[in-house]
């Protein structure tokens, strides 16, 4: 019954321990990192350059700008509205240049957050007018 | 990020490795890829302001 008992534990413990270790397919990018040696650590490093901190916004500005556009062509939004928009996009364009200015360099955290301000301030502006 | 803007970083990144494979590059510019795609926005904004003015 000890021995039953004993045995029983340890298929428990082999079973919590798979659970606790998904198999490659499902485990995040890191812990596959973690697992597949430097291969992978390479292309985590290369994932976690600047460049993939700052292209969500880069892609935010680059839409807004086209959505501004839009918009004064379909009088939306006035040409004072328009010429506010770009202003604060060429802002929003120097602070990323200086966030990232290229893939290696590390990231500048205090310009990519000036960036996300400016990036809101345009997006209320355009929302004001949907 | 919205899907929108999911769906054009998926392009842009697309458009940067498609680059890179025709280059023969084994880096992906995605960030030159981006700022391209940003002075075409910006000249565009500025052709509709333009074209908003004349008219």
């Amino acid at each position: 019954m000890k021995r039953t008992l004993m045995l029983a534990a340890a298929c428990g413990l082999t079973l919590l321990a798979g659970c606790a270790s998904p198999s490659p397919a499902s485990m995040p990018l890191a812990a596959t990192a973690r697992s597949h040696g430097s291969m992978a650590a390479a292309t985590l490093a290369r994932v976690g350059t600047c460049e993939m901190d700052v292209a969500s916004d880069w892609t935010a500005l680059i839409m807004f700008r086209q959505r501004a556009a839009r918009d004064v062509t379909n009088r939306v939004i006035n040409v004072d509205q328009a010429r506010q928009v770009q202003a604060l996009a060429d802002t929003v364009r120097i602070d990323l240049d200086a966030a990232c200015p290229s893939a290696a360099a590390r990231l500048d955290v205090a310009r990519r957050d000036a960036a996300r301000v400016t990036l809101k301030t345009i997006a209320q502006l355009l929302e004001k007018n949907p | 990020m919205t899907p929108a803007q999911a769906r054009a970083l998926a392009a842009a990144l697309i458009a940067s490795a498609d680059k890179a494979d025709a280059e023969g590059a084994t880096e992906v510019g995605v960030l030159q890829e981006l700022r391209a795609l940003d002075d075409a926005a910006r000249a565009d904004l500025d052709a509709a302001i333009k074209a908003a003015i004349d008219n």
